[in-house]
């Protein structure tokens, strides 16, 4: 398939799941109102390695102000999508294999290990998750708040990516 | 000059991740001042569409729950029905002609509606055709949604009780002391009832209703519970905690008060002439 045409067809897909479904979960439920669940930030994740810095930028924001118009919540999702896109660079570089990255190579577990991919998605995904708590808030005087989301958050995003790479297996 | 082309090429993307960044910061800051948006909401032709259609497939599944609302209301309605009934009966009516309808009740349907954020917003179905205008409050047979924020054609969107923004004027049904009631974040059935002076009585489960000071909701709508409350040393006013009586996660058909009179009422309070 055209890689241009897969990457719109998995920016829908994740943007619809991400406002249809999992935006809908209510999983603890009463005192326990935390959970969030963000899946969308794969699609930042999974873009091709020889994609261009900019380009990457500018996926992230259209990604985020997508979400944020369904979440109600404009520059929120965006603000931590394009921050996830900014850093994503730096990420790879210190998980660099040895003998460094091929060219024309996909950032998937298919391509480098399902070991890399969970440090590599876990690394991006707390920045993202965090930034996008901070920005929520926006206030400092909620950060022991802002950090318990973040943990619950990340471990339930973590699990619903990992069934997402599971069952999809995008090799590139 | 070419060192300087060199190094844009080279480091363009910085520029433009903080340009980004900072579009994305003035969105936050100008949204929260309440600054409107409007093609960024979901009561715009797009997502509305999609939560609407969403929106259909997915009541199925909570049919139950819509069933089982929708006959405790037609109960209670009878019942009511049943009185006026008796009373006509026995030729008691009186046709007062100083009575008359202040609010009347605008049925609609919730299709977009969210409870784990911060600062939450629902979205439903009806809009300016059927009458819905800004600033009309939201309420449910046991307790209020929100206040309508932004409308259009079809689709009208109301920020939640269970927002960071919202405040309500309630009151103590017992002794009519009243207060703001806010939300924290956190459990969407708590809230907080603030600027309610020490001098007055509050016990634990005493009952809040609105208090109709505002040209929003009718006064003596259920609202809550007061579960515990406390006085800070210094300060002059109780820190309560409420119990909300509805429970926004399962609110699926709702009604729009409008108050036929509130223009009247907005007039005379925001003249400043002598």
């Amino acid at each position: 398939m055209n890689p241009i045409f897969r990457n719109v067809w998995r920016f829908l897909l994740l943007l619809l799941l991400q406002v249809l479904v999992f935006k809908q979960l209510n999983i603890a439920g009463g005192a326990l109102n935390y959970v969030q669940v963000l899946i969308y930030p794969l699609f930042i994740l999974l873009l091709p390695l020889d994609l261009g810095k900019s380009w990457l930028l500018l996926l992230g924001f259209l990604l985020g102000i997508a979400v944020d118009m369904f979440y109600d919540s404009p520059g929120v999702h965006a603000s931590a999508s394009v921050l996830t896109a900014f850093i994503r660079p730096y990420v790879l570089h210190i998980l660099e294999p040895r003998g460094g990255y091929k060219v024309n190579a996909y950032p998937t577990s298919a391509e480098f290990g399902t070991g890399w991919f969970v440090r590599y998605a876990s690394l991006l995904m707390i920045v993202h998750l965090l930034t996008y708590f901070i920005a929520e808030a926006f206030q400092w005087s909620q950060i022991l708040m802002i950090i318990l989301k973040t943990i619950v958050s990340f471990l339930s995003s973590m699990i619903v990516i990992s069934l997402y790479m599971v069952i999809f297996n995008p090799k590139e | 000059m070419q060192n300087l082309l060199y190094f844009l090429f080279r480091y363009g993307y910085v520029f433009l991740f903080i340009c980004l960044e900072i579009v994305c910061f003035n969105l936050i800051v100008r949204y929260n001042s309440q600054q409107k948006e409007t093609f960024l909401k979901s009561s715009n032709a797009v997502t509305g569409w999609i939560y609407q259609h969403y929106n259909s497939v997915r009541q199925y599944f909570s049919l139950g729950d819509i069933a089982h609302q929708l006959a405790w209301e037609n109960a209670r309605l009878r019942n009511q029905q049943g009185a006026f009934q008796a009373l006509t009966l026995e030729g008691n009516t009186t046709l007062d002609s100083n009575s008359f309808q202040q609010y009347e009740l605008l049925p609609a349907r919730i299709i977009n509606n969210r409870i784990t954020g911060l600062d939450n917003y629902f979205t439903i179905l009806g809009g300016r055709e059927a009458g819905m205008e800004i600033g009309q409050g939201v309420i449910i047979e046991n307790g209020i949604v929100g206040i309508l924020t932004d409308v259009s054609t079809h689709y009208a969107r109301g920020i939640s009780i269970l927002n960071r923004d919202s405040r309500i004027s309630a009151s103590i049904e017992r002794n009519n002391f009243f207060g703001n009631l806010y939300w924290e974040g956190g459990n969407p059935r708590l809230a907080k009832l603030e600027d309610v002076p020490k001098h007055a009585d509050v016990q634990v489960g005493d009952k809040l209703i609105t208090s109709g000071f505002s040209a929003i909701f009718p006064k003596g709508l259920k609202v809550g519970t007061i579960v515990d409350f406390s006085l800070n040393d210094g300060s002059n006013f109780y820190d309560i905690n409420v119990q909300l009586s509805v429970d926004i996660a399962n609110a699926h058909y709702v009604y729009v008060v409008k108050n036929l009179f509130a223009r009247e009422q907005l007039i005379l309070e925001t003249d400043r002439r002598p």
